[in-house]
């Protein structure tokens, strides 16, 4: 299945999968509004609810969402390139996270399939290495402190786990 | 300072954390302790500032309980609090696990997708 790292200047993570599909048909998964609610995310965890992107280079892409615990989030940027079917970048913001941008980069790599499944059909075609690297995260402790009142639920969360910590050492 | 109670109110102490991280020095000075602690002397030989200076940020690292202190001799020893700093680092693994099971899921979507659709477009021999 997939794997992802995290580069240890903590400012991207590196993410990779195999897909048996050609490079022209996942473009099309991750670009159409339609089919990436479909894959988008942890649909256990919150359910897309809005949609749209301006496939073209400075369009602009929107999501909107809703958390199992009935929280609302948009997440939404802007198309910087658009290299079909080899390479897709474009902005990442958050509603719940300070207000960066960050950089996703997919990168479409054609790769020759042969006989996939030993004991059935044999299956021959092209298919995509997927590299993805979502870069621009070390700015996140400046760009807190900058907008340290914004958004309540992130500290509500940090500091609960600061209060944690605080209470170990304490009972130390 | 053994018994004093914490009585910081949650977005002060939240607040604390992310300034002390904003500033290079400050976060060149965490990734010296994580190496293991180190007397305050050792600490300012490792920068290009004021020992003075260092004081300061290390006051403020401190006070944002991402350091503690203890006296040895005369010598004040600096290390880590980790806890604090796993949080802000979570942001990052937040999208580690985002991006690890959204390609998962795309993999599952579009292999799905393209069996059916080459399966319908194929001739019957």
């Amino acid at each position: 299945m997939a794997t992802a790292t995290v580069t240890p200047n903590q400012d991207a993570v590196i993410a990779e999968v195999f897909i048996a599909a050609p490079p022209e048909r996942v473009f099309e998964t991750i670009t159409d509004p339609t089919q990436l609610s479909k894959w988008w995310g942890e649909p256990s965890l919150y359910r897309i609810t809005e949609r749209s992107s301006d496939v073209r280079p400075g369009g602009k892409w929107f999501s909107a969402g809703v958390g199992a615990d009935g929280t609302k989030f948009s997440v939404e940027g802007e198309y910087l390139e658009v290299d079909p079917p080899r390479r897709l970048v474009h902005t990442w913001t958050s509603s719940y996270m300070p207000p960066i941008k960050t950089i996703v980069y997919w990168d479409l790599q054609p790769q020759p399939v042969h006989n996939l499944h030993p004991s059935g059909p044999r299956k021959a075609g092209t298919g995509t290495l997927v590299k993805l690297r979502h870069a621009g995260f070390a700015s996140l402790p400046q760009a807190a402190a900058e907008h340290g009142d914004g958004w309540k639920r992130v500290m509500g969360w940090l500091t609960a786990f600061l209060e944690n910590g605080e209470t170990v050492d304490m009972r130390k | 300072m053994r018994n004093r109670s914490v009585t910081y109110t949650s977005s002060r102490t939240a607040k604390a954390a992310f300034q002390a991280l904003a500033d290079p020095t400050r976060r060149a000075v965490l990734d010296l302790l994580r190496r293991g602690s180190q007397p305050a002397g050792q600490i300012a030989e490792a920068f290009p500032v004021s020992r003075p200076a260092i004081s300061k940020h290390l006051r403020l690292l401190r006070r944002a309980h991402l350091v503690r202190e203890h006296r040895e001799g005369r010598n004040r020893i600096y290390d880590l609090n980790p806890e604090p700093l796993r949080a802000v680092d979570s942001w990052i693994e937040q999208y580690r696990t985002f991006w690890m099971s959204s390609l998962s899921n795309l993999k599952t979507f579009v292999e799905a997708e393209h069996a059916r659709e080459t399966q319908t477009s194929r001739k019957p021999k």
